[in-house]
Protein backbone atom coordinates (compact mmCIF):
# COMPACT_ATOMS: atom_id res chain seq x y z
CA UNK A 1 0.00 0.00 0.00
CA UNK A 2 1.13 3.05 -0.59
CA UNK A 3 2.50 5.24 2.29
CA UNK A 4 1.39 8.43 3.01
CA UNK A 5 -2.01 7.98 1.97
CA UNK A 6 -2.82 11.24 2.98
CA UNK A 7 -1.76 14.22 0.34
CA UNK A 8 -1.90 17.76 0.33
CA UNK A 9 -4.55 19.98 0.61
CA UNK A 10 -4.96 23.09 -1.86
CA UNK A 11 -6.03 26.35 -0.51
CA UNK A 12 -10.23 26.35 -0.53
CA UNK A 13 -10.40 22.94 -1.46
CA UNK A 14 -13.14 21.30 0.69
CA UNK A 15 -11.71 18.51 3.03
CA UNK A 16 -13.59 15.28 2.32
CA UNK A 17 -13.63 12.43 4.73
CA UNK A 18 -11.47 10.49 2.19
CA UNK A 19 -8.82 12.94 3.28
CA UNK A 20 -9.59 12.63 7.34
CA UNK A 21 -9.55 8.64 6.81
CA UNK A 22 -6.52 8.58 5.67
CA UNK A 23 -4.70 11.08 7.38
CA UNK A 24 -5.68 8.96 10.69
CA UNK A 25 -4.76 6.02 8.97
CA UNK A 26 -1.41 7.35 8.42
CA UNK A 27 -1.36 8.52 11.83
CA UNK A 28 -2.44 5.60 13.17
CA UNK A 29 -1.16 2.56 11.02
CA UNK A 30 1.26 4.34 8.83
CA UNK A 31 -1.02 3.97 5.86
CA UNK A 32 -1.14 0.01 6.36
CA UNK A 33 -4.89 -1.91 6.67
CA UNK A 34 -5.62 -1.54 10.18
CA UNK A 35 -6.25 -5.69 9.73
CA UNK A 36 -2.38 -5.66 8.94
CA UNK A 37 -1.20 -4.06 11.72
CA UNK A 38 -1.30 -2.65 15.22
CA UNK A 39 -1.90 1.28 15.92
CA UNK A 40 1.57 3.16 16.60
CA UNK A 41 0.77 3.54 20.24
CA UNK A 42 0.47 0.08 20.96
CA UNK A 43 3.73 -0.66 18.61
CA UNK A 44 5.51 1.59 21.07
CA UNK A 45 4.17 0.65 24.07
CA UNK A 46 6.60 -0.37 25.75
CA UNK A 47 9.51 1.55 24.04
CA UNK A 48 12.53 2.36 26.15
CA UNK A 49 15.90 3.78 25.44
CA UNK A 50 19.24 3.81 27.03
CA UNK A 51 17.41 3.46 30.33
CA UNK A 52 20.25 2.01 32.38
CA UNK A 53 19.66 1.41 36.05
CA UNK A 54 23.01 2.32 38.09
CA UNK A 55 24.13 2.03 41.47
CA UNK A 56 24.16 5.70 43.31
CA UNK A 57 24.48 4.80 47.04
CA UNK A 58 23.79 2.42 49.78
CA UNK A 59 19.71 2.82 49.09
CA UNK A 60 19.69 5.07 45.67
CA UNK A 61 19.39 4.04 42.30
CA UNK A 62 20.24 6.26 39.19
CA UNK A 63 19.23 6.12 35.49
CA UNK A 64 22.36 8.81 34.20
CA UNK A 65 22.07 11.02 31.75
CA UNK A 66 24.05 10.99 28.80
CA UNK A 67 23.33 14.26 25.82
CA UNK A 68 23.81 12.31 23.28
CA UNK A 69 21.68 9.19 24.31
CA UNK A 70 18.79 11.03 26.71
CA UNK A 71 16.71 8.26 28.67
CA UNK A 72 13.35 7.95 26.73
CA UNK A 73 10.15 5.52 27.61
CA UNK A 74 6.81 5.25 26.89
CA UNK A 75 4.88 5.18 30.23
CA UNK A 76 1.40 4.09 30.12
CA UNK A 77 1.15 5.92 26.39
CA UNK A 78 2.64 8.81 27.51
CA UNK A 79 6.62 9.74 25.49
CA UNK A 80 8.73 10.53 28.37
CA UNK A 81 12.19 11.52 28.13
CA UNK A 82 14.61 12.33 31.08
CA UNK A 83 16.70 16.29 30.63
CA UNK A 84 19.03 15.36 33.71
CA UNK A 85 19.84 12.16 35.65
CA UNK A 86 16.97 10.56 37.24
CA UNK A 87 17.56 9.61 40.89
CA UNK A 88 15.40 7.68 43.22
CA UNK A 89 15.17 9.81 46.54
CA UNK A 90 16.71 8.18 49.53
CA UNK A 91 14.85 6.15 52.16
CA UNK A 92 13.10 4.49 49.48
CA UNK A 93 13.76 1.21 50.82
CA UNK A 94 12.73 0.04 54.17
CA UNK A 95 11.81 -3.79 56.23
CA UNK A 96 13.58 -6.95 55.73
CA UNK A 97 15.85 -8.35 53.30
CA UNK A 98 14.02 -8.38 49.46
CA UNK A 99 13.34 -8.11 46.21
CA UNK A 100 12.62 -4.50 45.08
CA UNK A 101 10.76 -3.79 41.84
CA UNK A 102 11.83 -0.35 40.09
CA UNK A 103 9.43 1.71 37.94
CA UNK A 104 9.78 4.89 35.63
CA UNK A 105 6.91 7.22 36.83
CA UNK A 106 5.16 9.63 34.81
CA UNK A 107 3.75 12.84 36.13
CA UNK A 108 0.56 15.11 34.55
CA UNK A 109 2.56 17.84 33.56
CA UNK A 110 5.42 16.47 32.62
CA UNK A 111 7.36 15.34 29.80
CA UNK A 112 10.16 13.40 32.01
CA UNK A 113 9.64 10.73 34.92
CA UNK A 114 11.09 9.63 38.09
CA UNK A 115 11.96 6.30 40.00
CA UNK A 116 10.07 4.40 42.62
CA UNK A 117 10.24 1.22 44.09
CA UNK A 118 8.02 -1.19 45.23
CA UNK A 119 8.60 -5.06 46.53
CA UNK A 120 4.84 -5.65 44.08
CA UNK A 121 6.06 -5.84 40.34
CA UNK A 122 2.84 -4.60 38.99
CA UNK A 123 2.33 -1.44 37.26
CA UNK A 124 0.01 1.09 37.50
CA UNK A 125 -1.71 3.48 35.44
CA UNK A 126 1.51 5.96 35.91
CA UNK A 127 3.79 3.48 35.77
CA UNK A 128 6.08 1.35 34.03
CA UNK A 129 8.51 -1.30 35.22
CA UNK A 130 11.68 -0.96 34.50
CA UNK A 131 13.91 -3.35 36.88
CA UNK A 132 14.91 -4.79 39.89
CA UNK A 133 17.83 -5.27 42.73
CA UNK A 134 17.81 -6.89 45.93
CA UNK A 135 17.52 -5.07 49.52
CA UNK A 136 19.43 -6.88 51.93
CA UNK A 137 17.66 -4.99 54.85
CA UNK A 138 20.46 -2.11 55.33
CA UNK A 139 21.92 -1.55 51.99
CA UNK A 140 21.15 -2.17 47.77
CA UNK A 141 23.87 -4.85 46.60
CA UNK A 142 25.09 -3.40 43.50
CA UNK A 143 25.39 -6.68 41.70
CA UNK A 144 22.04 -7.38 41.53
CA UNK A 145 20.93 -4.37 39.57
CA UNK A 146 18.91 -5.43 36.35
CA UNK A 147 17.25 -3.42 34.35
CA UNK A 148 14.90 -5.08 32.41
CA UNK A 149 14.79 -2.55 29.12
CA UNK A 150 18.28 -3.15 28.18
CA UNK A 151 20.75 -0.13 27.41
CA UNK A 152 23.95 0.13 26.42
CA UNK A 153 25.22 -3.24 27.92
CA UNK A 154 22.55 -5.39 28.44
CA UNK A 155 22.16 -7.25 31.97
CA UNK A 156 23.76 -11.14 31.96
CA UNK A 157 21.59 -13.77 30.64
CA UNK A 158 23.49 -15.50 33.13
CA UNK A 159 24.59 -15.11 36.60
CA UNK A 160 25.80 -17.75 38.79
CA UNK A 161 26.11 -15.47 42.04
CA UNK A 162 28.88 -15.58 44.52
CA UNK A 163 30.14 -18.64 45.67
CA UNK A 164 33.75 -19.50 47.60
CA UNK A 165 36.64 -21.08 45.64
CA UNK A 166 39.68 -22.61 46.30
CA UNK A 167 42.71 -23.85 44.97
CA UNK A 168 43.28 -26.88 43.00
CA UNK A 169 39.16 -27.59 42.25
CA UNK A 170 36.47 -27.68 39.31
CA UNK A 171 33.65 -25.81 39.40
CA UNK A 172 30.75 -26.63 36.53
CA UNK A 173 27.46 -24.47 36.33
CA UNK A 174 25.00 -25.39 34.32
CA UNK A 175 24.06 -21.83 32.15
CA UNK A 176 20.68 -22.90 31.08
CA UNK A 177 21.31 -20.37 27.92
CA UNK A 178 20.03 -22.76 25.18
CA UNK A 179 23.41 -22.55 23.46
CA UNK A 180 27.12 -21.72 24.01
CA UNK A 181 27.51 -18.20 25.71
CA UNK A 182 29.12 -15.32 23.39
CA UNK A 183 30.80 -13.69 26.15
CA UNK A 184 32.08 -15.10 29.61
CA UNK A 185 33.10 -13.17 32.56
CA UNK A 186 34.58 -14.51 35.84
CA UNK A 187 35.11 -12.00 39.32
CA UNK A 188 37.32 -12.63 41.67
CA UNK A 189 35.99 -10.76 45.26
CA UNK A 190 37.86 -11.32 48.61
CA UNK A 191 34.83 -10.71 50.81
CA UNK A 192 31.81 -12.79 50.85
CA UNK A 193 29.23 -10.01 49.81
CA UNK A 194 31.09 -6.90 48.13
CA UNK A 195 30.05 -3.59 47.97
CA UNK A 196 30.37 -0.71 45.60
CA UNK A 197 33.63 0.09 48.14
CA UNK A 198 35.01 -3.77 47.33
CA UNK A 199 37.39 -4.00 44.31
CA UNK A 200 36.42 -6.95 41.92
CA UNK A 201 39.19 -8.48 40.06
CA UNK A 202 38.60 -10.12 36.46
CA UNK A 203 39.74 -13.33 36.11
CA UNK A 204 42.16 -14.28 32.96
CA UNK A 205 44.45 -16.30 34.53
CA UNK A 206 45.62 -18.41 37.58
CA UNK A 207 48.92 -20.18 38.24
CA UNK A 208 49.17 -24.42 38.52
CA UNK A 209 52.48 -25.50 40.27
CA UNK A 210 52.17 -28.33 37.05
CA UNK A 211 51.60 -26.27 33.93
CA UNK A 212 52.52 -22.67 35.05
CA UNK A 213 49.98 -19.64 33.97
CA UNK A 214 46.65 -20.75 32.74
CA UNK A 215 43.80 -19.81 31.75
CA UNK A 216 41.06 -21.55 33.86
CA UNK A 217 37.64 -21.19 31.81
CA UNK A 218 36.03 -23.00 29.24
CA UNK A 219 32.06 -23.15 28.54
CA UNK A 220 30.27 -25.28 26.07
CA UNK A 221 26.20 -25.34 25.23
CA UNK A 222 25.22 -26.98 28.81
CA UNK A 223 27.85 -25.44 31.09
CA UNK A 224 30.85 -22.93 32.12
CA UNK A 225 33.62 -25.11 33.64
CA UNK A 226 36.53 -23.93 36.20
CA UNK A 227 39.52 -25.25 36.90
CA UNK A 228 41.46 -23.27 39.50
CA UNK A 229 45.54 -23.92 39.39
CA UNK A 230 46.90 -26.01 42.33
CA UNK A 231 49.64 -23.14 43.38
CA UNK A 232 48.78 -22.44 46.98
CA UNK A 233 49.20 -18.57 46.75
CA UNK A 234 47.93 -17.81 43.23
CA UNK A 235 45.61 -20.81 42.15
CA UNK A 236 42.11 -18.56 42.03
CA UNK A 237 43.60 -15.42 41.08
CA UNK A 238 47.01 -14.42 39.11
CA UNK A 239 46.66 -10.43 38.44
CA UNK A 240 48.69 -7.62 39.08
CA UNK A 241 45.28 -5.98 41.60
CA UNK A 242 45.92 -9.07 43.50
CA UNK A 243 46.79 -12.96 43.97
CA UNK A 244 44.68 -15.40 45.89
CA UNK A 245 44.10 -19.04 46.12
CA UNK A 246 40.46 -18.31 47.79
CA UNK A 247 38.17 -16.12 48.05
CA UNK A 248 34.95 -15.90 45.83
CA UNK A 249 34.02 -16.04 41.92
CA UNK A 250 31.11 -15.08 40.17
CA UNK A 251 30.10 -16.11 36.78
CA UNK A 252 28.37 -13.52 34.16
CA UNK A 253 27.13 -14.93 30.61
CA UNK A 254 25.62 -13.33 27.92
CA UNK A 255 23.81 -15.35 25.14
CA UNK B 1 16.64 -16.32 52.79
CA UNK B 2 19.22 -19.53 52.36
CA UNK B 3 22.26 -20.27 50.29
CA UNK B 4 23.70 -23.58 49.53
CA UNK B 5 26.45 -25.86 51.01
CA UNK B 6 28.22 -28.30 49.21
CA UNK B 7 29.46 -31.33 50.45
CA UNK B 8 31.81 -34.06 49.37
CA UNK B 9 31.29 -37.81 49.56
CA UNK B 10 33.28 -38.12 52.67
CA UNK B 11 30.99 -35.14 54.03
CA UNK B 12 34.11 -32.65 54.26
CA UNK B 13 32.95 -28.95 52.47
CA UNK B 14 33.90 -28.53 49.09
CA UNK B 15 32.20 -24.88 48.54
CA UNK B 16 29.34 -22.92 49.62
CA UNK B 17 26.94 -21.09 46.79
CA UNK B 18 23.99 -18.53 46.77
CA UNK B 19 22.82 -20.03 43.98
CA UNK B 20 22.01 -24.10 43.46
CA UNK B 21 19.85 -23.97 40.48
CA UNK B 22 22.63 -24.40 38.47
CA UNK B 23 24.95 -26.81 40.33
CA UNK B 24 26.96 -29.67 38.51
CA UNK B 25 27.82 -32.11 40.86
CA UNK B 26 30.66 -34.30 41.00
CA UNK B 27 30.28 -37.58 42.17
CA UNK B 28 28.99 -38.22 45.81
CA UNK B 29 28.89 -34.38 46.28
CA UNK B 30 25.45 -33.23 47.87
CA UNK B 31 23.52 -30.04 48.59
CA UNK B 32 22.44 -29.08 51.68
CA UNK B 33 19.89 -25.76 51.65
CA UNK B 34 20.79 -23.79 55.15
CA UNK B 35 18.06 -21.21 56.17
CA UNK B 36 20.80 -17.85 56.44
CA UNK B 37 22.45 -15.81 54.01
CA UNK B 38 25.86 -16.72 52.25
CA UNK B 39 27.89 -13.63 53.95
CA UNK B 40 25.96 -15.42 57.25
CA UNK B 41 27.68 -18.45 56.28
CA UNK B 42 31.36 -17.51 55.04
CA UNK B 43 31.59 -15.09 58.05
CA UNK B 44 31.37 -17.99 60.34
CA UNK B 45 35.28 -18.86 60.07
CA UNK B 46 37.51 -15.79 58.66
CA UNK B 47 41.08 -15.67 58.62
CA UNK B 48 42.70 -11.90 58.02
CA UNK B 49 45.45 -10.50 58.15
CA UNK B 50 45.29 -6.36 58.73
CA UNK B 51 41.95 -6.82 57.16
CA UNK B 52 42.43 -8.55 54.64
CA UNK B 53 41.13 -11.97 53.24
CA UNK B 54 40.37 -14.32 50.48
CA UNK B 55 43.50 -13.25 48.86
CA UNK B 56 47.30 -13.55 49.66
CA UNK B 57 48.97 -11.68 51.47
CA UNK B 58 53.23 -11.15 51.79
CA UNK B 59 55.44 -9.72 54.25
CA UNK B 60 59.22 -9.44 53.55
CA UNK B 61 61.32 -12.20 55.73
CA UNK B 62 63.06 -10.06 58.87
CA UNK B 63 62.85 -10.29 62.50
CA UNK B 64 58.68 -9.64 62.43
CA UNK B 65 55.58 -11.33 63.01
CA UNK B 66 52.44 -11.58 60.79
CA UNK B 67 49.36 -11.56 62.83
CA UNK B 68 46.20 -13.87 61.37
CA UNK B 69 43.48 -12.55 62.99
CA UNK B 70 40.71 -15.51 63.42
CA UNK B 71 36.77 -14.41 63.36
CA UNK B 72 35.03 -17.43 64.80
CA UNK B 73 31.96 -16.34 66.39
CA UNK B 74 29.97 -18.04 69.39
CA UNK B 75 32.75 -20.56 69.43
CA UNK B 76 35.83 -20.58 72.18
CA UNK B 77 37.98 -21.96 70.12
CA UNK B 78 39.26 -23.35 66.61
CA UNK B 79 41.64 -25.62 65.33
CA UNK B 80 43.42 -24.42 62.23
CA UNK B 81 45.84 -26.63 59.86
CA UNK B 82 49.12 -24.73 59.25
CA UNK B 83 50.56 -26.36 56.32
CA UNK B 84 50.83 -29.98 57.86
CA UNK B 85 50.40 -28.82 61.74
CA UNK B 86 47.45 -28.04 63.52
CA UNK B 87 47.09 -25.66 66.36
CA UNK B 88 43.69 -25.26 68.35
CA UNK B 89 43.14 -20.69 68.41
CA UNK B 90 41.70 -20.04 71.51
CA UNK B 91 38.87 -17.10 70.74
CA UNK B 92 37.40 -14.58 73.05
CA UNK B 93 34.38 -13.39 72.45
CA UNK B 94 34.69 -15.41 68.91
CA UNK B 95 37.95 -13.61 68.07
CA UNK B 96 41.22 -14.89 68.68
CA UNK B 97 45.17 -14.62 66.67
CA UNK B 98 47.88 -16.60 65.14
CA UNK B 99 51.10 -15.46 65.31
CA UNK B 100 53.52 -16.39 62.00
CA UNK B 101 57.26 -15.93 62.20
CA UNK B 102 58.81 -13.69 59.41
CA UNK B 103 62.35 -15.13 60.10
CA UNK B 104 62.48 -17.30 57.12
CA UNK B 105 61.12 -17.08 53.31
CA UNK B 106 58.19 -19.47 53.04
CA UNK B 107 54.25 -20.11 52.59
CA UNK B 108 51.98 -20.60 55.10
CA UNK B 109 48.66 -21.93 54.25
CA UNK B 110 45.97 -21.59 56.98
CA UNK B 111 42.86 -23.59 56.56
CA UNK B 112 40.17 -25.13 58.95
CA UNK B 113 41.56 -28.36 60.43
CA UNK B 114 37.61 -29.78 60.43
CA UNK B 115 36.18 -29.81 56.44
CA UNK B 116 33.20 -31.05 57.91
CA UNK B 117 32.40 -28.20 59.76
CA UNK B 118 34.19 -24.90 58.22
CA UNK B 119 34.98 -24.81 54.43
CA UNK B 120 38.75 -25.01 52.86
CA UNK B 121 38.05 -22.12 50.56
CA UNK B 122 36.40 -18.50 50.60
CA UNK B 123 37.70 -16.49 53.76
CA UNK B 124 37.70 -19.38 55.71
CA UNK B 125 41.44 -20.15 53.28
CA UNK B 126 44.47 -17.88 53.70
CA UNK B 127 47.90 -17.98 52.09
CA UNK B 128 50.70 -15.63 54.02
CA UNK B 129 53.60 -15.48 51.88
CA UNK B 130 57.30 -14.40 53.36
CA UNK B 131 59.40 -13.23 50.67
CA UNK B 132 63.37 -12.84 50.50
CA UNK B 133 63.97 -9.62 51.57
Amino acid sequence: MTYPLSSDVSSGQPTAYQHYNNLRSDALYLGQPAADSVSLGAFLQRYADNIKLEYLDTDRLRVPFVTTRPPTIMIQGAMCQATANVDLPSNSFSGVAATWYVFAKRTPGSSTFTLEVNTSSAETSTTRLIGEVYWDGSHLNPGTIKTYTGGALPSADYDSGWFAVANNQTYTKAHSLGQPPRLVVLLHSSVASPGAANELVQVNVAFDDVSGVNSIIGWEGTNILITTGSNATMGTLLSKRRISAAGYYRIFAWR
Amino acid sequence: MSMFVIRNADASIAFFAEKASDLVLAPGQVVEELQMSFAQYANRLVLSVQGLSGQTVSFPAGEGEVIVQVSCPGQASVDLQINDLVETVTLTGGAGELILSCQNPGVFVIQPANRQLYPAAGSSLLAVVVEEA
